[in-house]
């Protein structure tokens, strides 16, 4: 054992210049890719860390500008991200990239591009795609100061865009899938850089979630409206949330909804396609002109509830215009019966197009807070004597 | 045989004896017999001597015959517990190097061994490694009898065996083997005897030169523990372990041991069994993170990076941007350093090892980042692997050899390295037997009844109702150590 | 031989090696979306116990391994059985390699070039040969805990990610495929051959190895389907290594993912089963071929030739091929299960004659 360890020793040392490896500061660990047709082939912008914004010994200084953004050209995006990294000088680490942006160009030919990022190795499953409303190049080169990270700020915007209902946010792996489905269709944040005087960045522009954009058949189809962007999110995200402004009595009436639960009922009528959708949430109001919301809760309710019908079925159009089940409306009916998808799986698209869509929603309205009383509000001068 | 004159046995003793200067031989009447006393110098009790063995010789009145007066000195005249007859030049060589008063009488063939033995101990003090919170303060010190009684002293029960014999063919060491009836298994008992009476060790002055006898050859694990708290080695002995206890050395060595014994302390018996539980999770923990975390590290760092959390990735590319060296020659620096400071610690008088601790923290952990030799986060993966080290005291020395074997290999080959290496680490602690009980029972080979107290320790209620047991079975089998 | 190896042990690193086959899956074994996949794995295992059963009965009444025992020297049709079985032996061996270079160089262990993925996965096989089978066994019942201890991770880090509306009440899909599938799923199993013969070694070959062994592969295998299913839908039809992938999608925040140590497990897998395989063939040449040195040497042999063909296959898949479509009938597997066992015993009983 004892005369076996010198020579292994030795080996493994000698062999220590012989492992292809890179250490962390000759990275360039991207933060967000953005991939743009150009040319005959693809150019690919990249955000990454720039190492130098440190202050003291490790604290990130995150006065200074804390992300690079580097651009390399090439007939494939591989190539592409080869010339990029002769330009900065460093090996590229896509491995950490949380966000992939797809200039509105290159999301025409979508799932091309996305098989390179998921079939890499060290591609990361979790990074969020975004579309552009022009270049992908114009999104990354806005850049924020910030927090530790440019890219944080971007993703966090495309949170709140999903939290409010304006646009849906969208994984690596969960696009891909939604393409691998029989009518390829994914639903993509836009994005938009615009010239707002922002003081977030140094050139005062910033990036702003203007809806969403359609890809079906491994094409960029159109945006959606916001209005059916949230309509979808209510339809496939349990327990989504949304704001929705409704008029009663030509006051406006501002209505959280929450808690949503959906029913979907695929069945076949006269050969077509037919799918009862049953839509129940609860909702609380915001804001409101009205002086007693909850003395004309059924009002409420009523308008509220033709509002959330007239959303979904803005989505349901797009789904029937274009044929591409955005709405995961295939994994519904081989759950509701397996039968019947054997029967429309093989024109599932046509399908989709003739279908009759039927929506019923209910909405409950919760009440909540601080003030009680039926309806009554507080007199704005309460005559209070204290003694 | 000793001879009748009383001149030409001491000739014949001082010359097997080489005249050693502490051969101290006092010639006294006594019954109106020339008579000899040979001690040897420091080991016996100076005033004992005096009042038992010299006030009653040479008060005796009368003219005695020699052979009556060796049969006195036998009998009624000295009252020491521990007398025996002495027939032989060596006997009485043997008798006097162990700390025991010889008394030869001219004209008698038979001599007497007086126990007498008073040489200067260490008192009874807390151990220095094995600390406790709750429970005994009381350690093993160098003398065999003063460790004996501090055992007897918790078992007073005869079902305590206790077998005294001598190792060493130059030291002559005395060294005792201990057993408990009804649990130690005989077989054990006896395996562990013959390898004590073959040893072929000519001096043995600490229990580390024979623990390598009483276990299987492995280059990093060792499959007979050392305790220096009598209570952990009664523990022990209950459990059914043989244990050996050397003149000279306050460790008490055990057998078999295993490695889930690493990790257990006496304070997990006081404290509630959550706790226990919780501790020796954090110890299993420990272990690991002390001799893999920074091989891990610069495996990631070098070669994985993309599964460090985005924010920390940077933190530490920021850091490593300031650094002239790779991740790994920095890992092996620190790593070498902080060695270097635990020998130059652990060697240098009490009063000098401060020193040695604030240079180190100041040097390293301020003027070698601040300089920018460094990245701070390998600085601190390393101060917390070396820390995690210390939980788990019996294995430090494993834990500093394994961290730099699993440094190289992520450094240099990745977590593919690492896996390796982990793998082969594994088989090799598999494939250790502790006197015929696995070594990694009983996690592997599994045992229920061993699991109630591994990484869970049982409450008292059921521990006290179950017999403990060896985990993992009994020993089936006693391989040798034939070297 | 010390027998002091339990059955836990056995069942342990049999399940190990047996869901290393699944999650190590080769170009065309792809994995797809549906809910006959779920029945394909149940009815496999299914066809695999029930081949378990003569081995069982033939292990039980030689009183250990299916070739213990008996004049060593043996007869022409005990070579002749013996030589058989190494030769499915040594296409498993084959088979786990070309699955682990495949695996690893789809994997972020890319990184490691191939020849030092042969040294040091051959050098590590060797260790555990070396050590023999009772280290074997003991380490594989460690790095099954280990496992264990991933997959509760991954399942609770992926929890979020799970959508049961991609699970649909349907057995069978298309019914013409299924037989083909289970069988191709069921020939994944060489276990069976090496529980034949390494059982001696254990304390208690006892009756519960197998159903454990079965049990516990079976489960783990349903849980790494119904997370793919759940998790990626129909995307587990177009990924290579369903379960890496989702490894790569768990996270844990302490790690952005933990694909690193999926591989970490999966490797050291893969060297139990080389290990396995290669001990199973050190049982049979003692019994039936070489003696004294010969035996030790047999083993450290074969895993070299197993590791060699793997590279062949690697780099002609062309020969593999017909290998594997043989192997995918489950013919082999039926030999070594229904036949030779019957047969070793007969051997003997006319030795004892």
């Amino acid at each position: 054992m004892k005369k076996l360890l010198l020579p292994v020793l030795a080996a493994v040392l000698m062999l220590s210049g012989c492992t292809a490896h890179a250490e962390l500061n000759e990275l360039a660990i991207a933060e967000a890719i953005g991939i743009d047709r150009g040319g005959d082939g693809y150019i690919v912008t990249m955000q990454y860390f720039n190492t130098d914004t440190t202050g003291g010994t490790t604290a990130i200084d995150s006065s200074k500008p804390n992300a690079v953004t580097v651009s390399g050209s090439g007939s494939t995006i591989e190539s592409a991200i080869e010339s990029l990294s002769y330009g900065c000088g460093r090996s590229v680490m896509l491995g950490s990239a949380g966000l992939i942006v797809f200039g509105r160009e290159a999301a025409y030919d979508l799932m091309d591009s996305l098989s390179f990022a998921a079939s890499h190795y060290s591609g990361n499953p979790r990074a969020y795609i975004a579309v552009s409303e022009t270049t992908a190049s114009d999104i990354l080169n806005v850049k924020f100061s910030e927090g530790n990270a440019s890219v944080e700020k971007l993703e966090g915007m495309m949170k709140n865009a999903e939290a409010l209902g304006m646009s849906s946010l969208v994984m690596l792996h969960e696009a891909a899938e939604a393409l691998c489905c029989p009518t390829e269709s994914v639903v993509l944040p836009l994005l938009k850089a615009v010239d707002a005087g922002s003081e977030l960045t140094e050139e005062g522009s910033t990036v702003t979630v203007t809806g969403a954009a359609l890809c079906t058949g491994d094409r960029l189809t159109g945006t959606l409206p916001p209005e059916a962007v949230s309509g979808l999110c209510l339809l496939t995200n349990e327990g989504a949330t949304c704001e929705m402004t409704v008029k009663l009595r030509r006051k406006d009436v501002c209505l959280a909804v929450y808690g949503t639960k959906t029913k979907i009922a695929p069945s076949i009528e006269d050969g077509a396609l037919r799918f009862d959708i049953r839509l129940s949430a609860d909702c609380k109001v915001v804001s409101t002109q009205l002086s007693d919301p909850y003395g004309e809760r059924e009002a409420v309710e009523r308008i509220a509830a033709a509002e959330l019908d007239s959303r979904v079925l803005l989505l349901l159009k797009a789904v029937k215009l274009h044929g591409a089940d955005i709405s995961g409306l295939s994994y519904k009916i081989r759950s509701y019966s397996p039968e019947l998808w054997r029967s429309v799986s093989g024109n599932y698209r046509e399908a989709l197009k003739n279908a009759d869509y039927s929506v019923s929603c209910d909405l409950h309205l919760e009440r909540f807070g601080i003030m009680h009383g039926s309806g009554e509000r507080p007199a704005a001068n309460p005559s209070v004597t204290f003694q | 045989m000793l001879e009748k004159e009383l001149l030409k046995n001491i000739v014949n003793i001082r010359a097997v004896m080489r005249d050693s200067s502490d051969l101290i031989i006092k010639y006294a009447k006594a019954g109106g017999c020339a008579i000899c006393v040979l001690t040897c110098d420091g080991q016996i009790d100076a005033d004992r001597a005096a009042n038992l063995v010299f006030r009653p010789l040479t008060e005796l009145e009368g003219s005695v015959p020699p052979e009556r007066l060796s049969e006195m000195i036998g009998g009624e005249l000295l009252l020491a517990c521990d007398e025996k007859p002495v027939t032989s030049a060596t006997e009485v060589i043997e008798a006097v190097l162990a700390g025991f008063c010889v008394i030869l009488i001219d004209g008698a063939e038979t001599g007497y061994a007086v126990g007498l033995q008073g040489f200067k101990t260490r008192s009874v003090a807390q151990p220095e490694n094995h600390r406790n919170i709750r429970g005994s303060r009381e350690g093993f010190v160098e003398a065999l009898h003063v460790n004996m009684s501090l055992v007897r002293r918790r078992v007073k029960s005869p079902a305590l065996t206790m077998r005294t014999m001598k190792i060493g063919s130059v030291s002559n060491t005395e060294i005792c083997v201990f057993g408990m009836e009804g649990r130690t298994d005989k077989r054990l008992l006896r395996a562990v005897t013959d390898r004590l009476e073959r040893l072929p060790l000519s001096l043995v002055l600490e229990s580390g030169f024979v623990q390598p006898f009483l276990e299987e050859r492995h280059p990093l694990f060792s499959g007979a523990g050392a305790t220096e708290r009598p209570d952990t080695f009664v523990s022990k002995l209950y459990e059914g372990r043989v244990g050996i206890i050397i003149d000279g050395s306050p460790f008490a060595l055990y057998v078999p041991k295993l490695f889930s014994e690493n990790f257990i302390m006496l304070d997990d018996y006081v404290e509630k069994p959550v706790f226990a539980f919780f501790i020796r999770l954090i110890r299993y923990a420990a272990f690991l993170i002390a001799i893999l975390l920074p091989g891990f590290y610069t495996a990631l760092a070098n070669f994985h990076p993309e599964l460090i959390p985005d924010p920390l990735l940077r933190n530490l590319a920021a850091a490593e941007a300031l650094t002239p060296y790779s991740v790994l020659t920095e890992c092996v620096i620190l790593d070498l350093f902080y060695e270097i400071m635990r020998e130059a610690g652990l060697r240098l008088p009490s009063n000098v090892g401060h020193a040695v601790s604030i240079v180190g923290g100041i040097v390293i952990g301020d003027i070698v980042v601040s300089a920018g030799l460094v990245g701070a986060p390998m600085l601190l993966t390393v101060a917390i692997a070396s820390i995690s080290g210390y939980i788990v005291s019996d294995l430090a020395n494993q834990i500093s050899l394994l961290r730099f074997g699993f440094i190289l290999l992520g450094g240099i080959f990745g977590l593919f390295g690492l896996t390796v290496g982990a793998f082969v680490l594994l088989v090799s602690v598999c494939s250790l037997d502790s006197c015929g009980v696995p070594f990694t029972s009983p996690l592997s080979p599994f045992s229920f009844a061993g699991m109630r107290d591994t990484l869970f320790r049982a409450d008292w209620h059921v521990l006290g109702r179950t017999e403990p047991d060896l985990p993992g079975g009994n020993v089936t089998e006693v391989r040798g150590n034939e070297k | 031989m010390r027998n002091k190896t339990g059955g836990a042990e056995l069942a342990a690193a049999l399940a190990v090696s047996r869901v290393f086959a699944e999650a190590a899956s080769l170009p065309d074994e792809y994995h797809t979306y549906g809910m006959q996949r779920f029945t394909v794995i149940v009815l496999s295992f299914a066809l695999t116990a029930a081949l378990c059963v003569p081995v069982y009965l033939a292990v039980k009444s030689s009183g250990g391994g299916i070739f213990a025992g008996g004049d060593r020297r043996g007869g022409i049709l005990r070579s002749f059985l013996g030589a058989l079985f190494s030769v499915y032996l040594l296409y498993g061996a084959a088979e786990t390699g070309l699955r682990a270079h495949y695996y690893t160089s789809g994997t972020i262990f890319d990184a490691a070039p191939s020849e030092y993925f042969y040294l040091f996965m051959g050098a590590a096989l060797l260790f555990a040969v070396y050590k023999g089978t009772e280290p074997t066994l003991r380490a594989a019942l460690i790095v099954a805990g280990l496992f264990a201890a991933f997959m509760l991770v991954i399942t609770l880090a992926l929890i979020p990610d799970i959508d049961t509306d991609r699970l649909y009440p349907a057995l069978i899909d298309d019914p013409e495929s299924l037989p083909a599938q289970v069988l191709r799923e069921t020939s994944r199993n060489c276990e069976p051959a090496v529980f034949a013969v390494l059982c001696g070694g254990s304390r208690k070959p006892g009756k519960l190895v197998i159903p454990a062994y079965i049990g516990i592969s079976c489960a783990v295998t349903l849980l790494m389907t119904f997370l793919g299913t759940t998790v990626f839908g129909e995307l587990v039809s177009r990924l290579d290594l369903p379960f890496y992938s989702l490894s790569s999608t768990a996270d844990i925040t302490v790690m952005h993912r933990i694909n690193g140590i999926d591989v970490m497990l999966w490797v050291m897998a893969a060297i139990i089963r080389l290990a396995l395989l290669s001990l199973a063939f050190r049982e049979v040449a003692a019994a039936c071929f070489v003696r004294g040195m010969g035996a030790a040497a047999a083993p450290l042999i074969f895993a070299a030739a197993g590791v060699g063909l793997a590279e062949l296959f690697t780099a002609f898949p062309a020969l593999s091929e017909p290998l594997r479509r043989l192997s995918g009938t489950c013919l082999p597997l039926f030999a070594v299960t229904v036949l030779i066992p019957p047969l070793t015993l007969i051997g003997k009983r006319r030795k004892k004659a």
